[in-house]
């Protein structure tokens, strides 16, 4: 390999700004991003070599306006994790800028990320270790308040007692250990001490993943709530679709640590303009007995050794592919204003409808490729 | 008794079926019964799913079968007829277990021992259960690595479970359980850990193998959209009753029981626009039961005689609530206030 | 290691493995037993010294030797001293030089494992090193080393447990918060926007602990029955300074016949450190019950 790294050579074919936001001004946005993680051997590093070194992030652009609800979805290895994690500098970058504010936060000084971070909180997806087993639930709830300032010892109980209620919990809970509390409580208090920070963007990564299908239902109808109450923007990291259907009208899906296809949720179920969003949708449980359907061939695999790989990164999976998509890198393609994907051949051909918003789906004028 | 064999089976006799099973475990405060008077049954060749959530007893129910109830749980009650023959004690039912029945488990990660290759580990359970030589027991495995799909299989013998990605390992636990050409496959969320792009692989290969050798499948899971897919008949459990059991299609179109409806409306939907629907509070624990019904605190249906219902009588039928019926079309959320199920 | 020394440990394997039934019966007695067991020693030391029953250096040739009475519980040993006094009174002495060579390297060695697993880095790098330094010399080398600086006597020994003590803290604390790291409320704490400092002393630190306290026990006992098979090599405590391992060492040549001067005494340093271990342990619990 030679010294430029490959996110590097692709940076000027794409445009740095996300114009599927329309004229509002973003908020946060996310420019050009990759991360690479390189794991060497002890042999590799013996022979000066770089080892197997996995893009996580390959090119990454979206922007973000505010009380924007964006859904950023994607299965393992997908980089939608690393991503969100960018955001708030728990993982550094390669390449790229982020932009909060128009102040690039990858260049900020600690002084400087202090406040940012303030402003950009994250709810964790495992409840039961995102909380500090050893401290008191109003403890943990009130302690950024108090860290940054936004109370003192004297209004701190009337605040607490304001974030316990705005996330549905029993003041009685304020002096409890997280051990006494459901996944589906201890994720109210996590969603509460975020908010303790008086954050301007939530991002909640995979925060109701782990928890039962009734008390999803809960914490994903408390989101959509505070996010109205309080004028959030949400980033809603997720690999159900299904979850992010409601709660989010703007959808990015990750493919392998790329972007693939970004646009109005409604629209990108309904008409995907990818392969994999298509793949997604189809594997998507329920509705459809599955004996009656094709499906997709190939793993999610772990993310691969960036060698210089031309061409869309999905070919051999998908349903549609044809030679061009593996000579060339497919560029995004702007169906509509505020929908892109990064194919040759969906945004190109005619409605694909899927079945969401459909009852049967229509697949007769594509052929599918013959698939295990 | 002799057990039936396979040629005077009918499709419609069930080739494993659960009576009043219970079993318990020794808690802080007494006894919790994880599993209480469970009643389901299977045919040949059709798939049941048993769906519920954290605490229902789903996992526990599908262990018991196979005698692997977790000490210092035990079984204290029911019995399992599989082909015919009944079986009441664990000891029993573990004899089943690599046979007629074959289980397969969550986390394909923890369920392969990794410091085994995984063709060693296929070949095991033939030398050890079915008596295959060495040489046999290889080119056995092999094929059944074919057949479920796993590429370059022979090449593939030799690999460790760490190199292989959760789809595939998930393939290697399903093929050492179709080793021994079982009756009954019992699977425990066998899909929950896997991305949803491979978990539709693996429910196809599980069908596909069921339409090879007849073999039934108990699916546990959480998720009523896998059931959807791909089971016939369904149960579902909560705090360790069996609240409902049905067709597919019955249970889809026209659920009964409250939780059932709470539990189909709580599931987020692709192609609708509005939240889903909520379900108030949280799972039940299971060492403080109320008497009576034990869904009557988040049911938005309750009423007064909720309390004195005998669960272990009602379960018995298809529908553990005697007001189903009588309630007919009423939303399952019920108000505005409570449609956030504030928690606590 | 000494004879002493040896029979001490092999006496104590069995009834440790006691302890930890009882304890994993849930019965929840055991730290109490554990704490009963250290004071009634502790108990026995000050009421024996304060009341002055019987001194430990009275010699009494006639009654040399004799078997356990009511008048000698322990019996007497060859110079006619009381060997129950000398036992006493040689608890005091041993408790404080285990407790002391715990305590004090427990607060430094977890402090440094603490910095070196939370920054990393140079830090770790350095700290790791000194540490690994220390325990490339053989236990009782290092000791001896320090005594000779310090001249023969107890603070040689201090010293030198001490410092010897020091690298077991010293790792497993390090490997805690390695571990700790990672844990996603470790994460939010950075996210939340806290200061390090905060994030070690107030979320770090409740978890660090219980490792080390549980180890503890083990650090305190192993250092006494050090300091006894120094005082055999003469490196210790010095006679007719009472010292468990002295003690015992003193009646290895009567074991076939006046076997109480060795026997009773260590069946004592047993009890008391299963009174050790159970404490430990118990905290132990008491603290996982309270983080969860």
């Amino acid at each position: 390999m030679n010294g430029v790294s490959e996110a590097e050579a692709r940076q000027d074919t794409l445009p740095a700004s996300d114009p599927s936001m329309g004229e509002a001004r973003p908020i946060l946005r996310i420019e050009a991003v990759s991360k690479e993680f390189a794991k060497r051997s002890l042999a590799d590093r013996v022979a000066k070599r770089s080892g197997v070194r996995t893009l996580a992030l390959d090119d990454v652009s979206l922007s973000i306006g505010a009380k924007d609800a964006l859904a950023l979805v994607g299965e393992s290895g997908s980089g939608k994790t690393t991503l969100a994690r960018s955001l708030v500098r728990l993982i550094d970058p390669d390449a790229g800028r982020i932009e909060f504010h128009d102040q690039d936060i990858l260049e900020s000084s600690r002084g400087e990320m202090a406040s940012i971070r303030r402003r950009i909180q994250l709810v964790y997806q495992d409840p039961y270790s995102s909380l500090n087993a050893a401290i008191r639930i109003g403890d943990a709830i009130i302690e950024p308040a108090l860290v940054h300032g936004l109370v003192d010892k004297r209004t701190a109980p009337a605040r607490l007692g304001e974030l316990l209620s705005q996330v549905g919990l029993n003041e009685a809970l304020a002096d409890r250990y997280p051990r006494a509390l459901s996944g589906g409580q201890r994720q109210r208090v996590a969603i509460a001490r975020a908010l303790a920070a008086e954050p301007e963007i939530l991002v909640a990564d995979e925060a109701v993943s782990a928890l039962d299908v009734s008390v999803q239902a809960q914490v994903i109808r408390l989101l959509a709530r505070l996010r109205e109450e309080l004028g959030l923007t949400l980033i809603f990291v997720s690999h159900q679709l299904a979850t992010v259907a409601q709660l989010c009208e703007r959808v990015a899906i990750m493919y392998r640590g790329q972007l693939v296809e970004l646009g109005p949720t409604a629209e990108v179920f309904a008409t995907p303009r990818h392969g994999y969003t298509a793949a997604l949708i189809e594997a998507h449980p329920g509705g459809r007995r599955l004996r009656e359907r094709t499906g997709t061939a190939g793993t999610t695999p772990s993310p691969a050794p960036s060698l210089q790989d031309p061409g869309c990164l999905f070919r051999h999976r998908c349903a549609y592919a044809t030679d061009i998509c593996a000579s060339e890198t497919p560029p995004p393609v702007w169906v509509t204003p505020e929908h892109t994907a990064r194919c040759h051949i969906l945004p190109h051909d005619g409605a694909l409808a899927t079945g969401a918003g459909t009852s049967e789906r229509d697949v007769s004028t594509l052929p599918p490729r013959a698939l295990k | 008794m002799t057990p039936m064999d396979s040629t005077t089976q009918s499709d419609d006799v069930p080739i494993l079926s659960v009576e009043g099973l219970c079993v318990e475990f020794p808690g802080e405060h007494g006894v919790v019964r994880a599993a209480s008077n469970v009643r389901f049954s299977v045919r040949r060749g059709g798939v049941l799913g048993v769906v519920g959530e954290s605490g229902c007893g789903k996992s526990v129910t599908l262990r018991a079968l196979c005698g692997l109830v977790p000490a210092p749980g035990r079984v204290v009650a029911g019995s399992v007829d599989v082909e015919g023959v009944r079986y009441q004690s664990a000891r029993e039912l573990a004899g089943l277990r690599g046979e007629k029945l074959s289980m397969v488990f969550q986390d394909p990660a923890s369920s392969l021992n990794p410091v085994h290759a995984i063709g060693a580990q296929v070949s095991e359970v033939l030398r050890v259960k079915l008596g295959y030589s060495r040489k046999a027991a290889r080119a056995e495995a092999i094929e059944l690595l074919d057949r479920v799909g796993i590429p370059e299989p022979a090449r593939r013998m030799s690999s460790y479970p760490h190199e292989l990605s959760g789809g595939m390992r998930q393939r290697v636990m399903i093929a050492m359980a179709i080793a021994c050409r079982p009756r009954v496959l019992l699977a425990d969320e066998p899909t929950t850990a896997l991305d949803v792009t491979t978990q539709e692989q693996i429910l196809r290969l599980l069908l596909r193998l069921q339409d090879e050798s007849g073999m039934a499948i108990i699916l546990v899971t959480h998720d009523l959209g896998v059931i959807e897919e791909v089971c016939d008949e369904v149960a579902v459990m909560y705090a360790g009753y069996v609240v409902e059991r049905g067709s597919i299609d019955r249970l889809i179109g026209s659920p009964k029981h409250p939780y059932t409806r709470g539990l189909m409306a709580a599931m987020p939907q692709i192609d609708t626009r509005s939240l889903p629907e909520v379900i108030v509070g949280q799972p039940p624990d299971l060492a403080t039961l109320p008497p009576g019904c034990p869904f009557a605190p988040r049911c938005p249906q309750v009423r007064e005689e909720c309390v004195r219902i005998e669960m272990d009588e009602l379960t018995l039928t298809d529908c553990a609530c005697p007001f189903s019926e009588a309630t007919g079309d009423v939303p399952v959320a019920a108000g505005i206030a409570q449609a956030e199920g504030a928690g606590a | 290691m000494s004879t002493a020394a040896v029979v001490a440990e092999t006496e104590l394997a069995a009834p440790l493995a006691v302890a930890r039934t009882v304890r994993r019966r849930g019965l929840g007695i055991g730290l109490w037993l554990g704490i009963s067991i250290i004071s009634l020693a502790v108990l026995a030391t000050i009421v024996v010294k304060v009341a002055g029953i019987g001194h430990p250096d009275s010699v009494n040739l006639l009654g040399a030797l004799a078997s356990p009475s009511l008048a000698h519980p322990f019996g007497t040993d060859a110079l006619g001293r009381d060997v129950f006094v000398r036992t006493v009174y040689a608890t005091g002495l041993d408790l404080q030089v285990g407790f002391v060579t715990t305590l004090v390297p427990l607060v430094i060695g977890m402090v440094l494992g603490l910095l070196a697993g939370f920054f990393g880095g140079w830090i770790d790098v350095i700290v790791m090193r000194v540490m690994d330094g220390l325990l490339a010399f053989p236990f009782i080398v290092l000791i001896i080393a320090f005594v000779t600086i310090f001249g023969v006597g107890l603070t040689g020994v201090y010293v030198g447990l001490t410092i010897a003590s020091l690298p077991a803290f010293a790792r497993l604390t390090r490997g805690e918060m390695l571990v700790l790291r990672e844990q996603q409320f470790m994460m939010a704490a950075r996210t939340l926007g806290y200061s390090n400092r905060r994030i070690i002393f107030r979320h770090a630190l409740p978890h660090l602990i219980r490792p080390n306290l549980v180890y503890a026990p083990s650090n305190m006992l192993g250092n006494v029955l050090t300091l006894a098979a120094l005082s055999y090599l003469g490196l210790g405590a010095q006679p007719p300074t009472p010292e468990w391992g002295a003690i015992i060492a003193d009646g290895q040549s009567y074991l076939l016949t006046s076997w109480w001067i060795s026997t009773l005494p260590g069946l004592f340093v047993v009890v008391v450190g299963i009174g050790f271990s159970l404490t430990g342990e118990g905290l132990a619990e008491r603290l996982r019950a309270r983080t969860g």
